[in-house]
């Protein structure tokens, strides 16, 4: 079973804008934990496909792959996250003048288990702010 | 002010500044007992360091310390069925990475290493004890208290 977290943001930006952001792999290094992407690959209409990712939290750190599971343009995108010690999924919805974040996480082997605790604190109490970041960034603050 | 009444006011405050409500009492004594896990898990094996055996021991005995607390722990009347709950759950968690340590003893230091990464089957507790915390999370703050709960 996996922890879910999520933080509603108000956004000036239009949906479209939003949406067009969602689609570089940079906007996602600052949306929860994760802090620096690369290797991003496109479908042939642009849409984010895939991503490589590194995170940390609680002094710990991860590499892994996103991969796009949802992409409904203007509506909502869900990445699904998968590393040798975490899996989860990282979900956007756009709505006319906010944006709800929203994260799936999950320990995966016995080292992340014993520290899941802490990692799962930080994961939920460093949301927020990158969330209202990621928001500022939008509306050019 | 006369020196009774500062007296009266002094032991007044000092009364306030102590938990006596059980809920609040219990939330404090649950969460102390999670930071010394934190704390007890990172000294046995710090962030960065390679998972020797002897380490991910400590790691597990640390747990094994905050299983013994939370049996020790007298949870408030709100809180029982949760609390029982959670020590179940962290029973069988800790039950289980003994369990692990002990297959693994006479691992050489890269195959206990494979052996941690492959090491899935106790993701489902690990998930369990992070609900059995949630919900001990939820029914505090129904009752009016904030936990802050590193487990």
């Amino acid at each position: 079973m996996a922890d879910t977290f999520s933080h509603t943001v108000p956004v000036g930006a239009p949906a479209a804008r939003v949406w067009e952001a969602l689609q570089d792999a940079q906007t996602w290094s600052n949306i929860g934990p994760i802090d620096a992407v690369w290797d991003s690959e496109h479908t042939a209409d642009g849409t984010l496909a895939r991503y490589r990712w590194s995170a940390n939290a609680a002094g710990r750190s991860w590499k892994g792959t996103a991969t796009t599971a949802e992409a409904h343009p203007g509506v909502r995108m869900r990445l699904d996250l998968t590393s040798s010690e975490i899996v989860g999924a990282i979900a956007v919805e756009l709505h006319q003048d906010f944006i709800t974040v929203s994260m799936e996480a999950s320990p995966r082997g016995f080292l992340a288990t014993m520290f899941w605790g802490t990692v799962k604190a930080a994961l939920e109490s460093g949301l927020p702010e990158q969330v209202e970041a990621f928001a500022r960034a939008l509306d050019g603050g | 002010m006369s020196p009774t009444r500062a007296i009266a006011l002094v032991v007044l405050i000092g009364a306030a500044c102590t938990s006596t409500d059980p809920v609040a009492s219990y939330v404090e004594d649950l969460q102390a007992i999670m930071e010394r896990l934190t704390d007890e898990s990172s000294a046995a094996l710090p962030p960065g360091t390679t998972p020797t055996h002897d380490a991910v021991a400590g790691v597990v005995a640390a747990r094994r310390t905050a299983l013994a607390s939370l049996e020790a722990t007298e949870p408030s009347a709100d809180l029982a069925p949760e609390h029982l709950a959670l020590v179940v759950v962290f029973t069988d968690f800790v039950e289980a990475a003994t369990e692990f340590l002990d297959e693994t003893a006479s691992l050489d230091p890269n195959d206990f290493r494979e052996a941690l990464a492959a090491s899935t089957d106790i993701d489902t507790l690990a998930g369990r004890v992070s609900a059995a915390c949630d919900a001990i999370r939820s029914r505090a703050r129904s009752l009016g208290h904030t936990a802050s709960l590193e487990c």
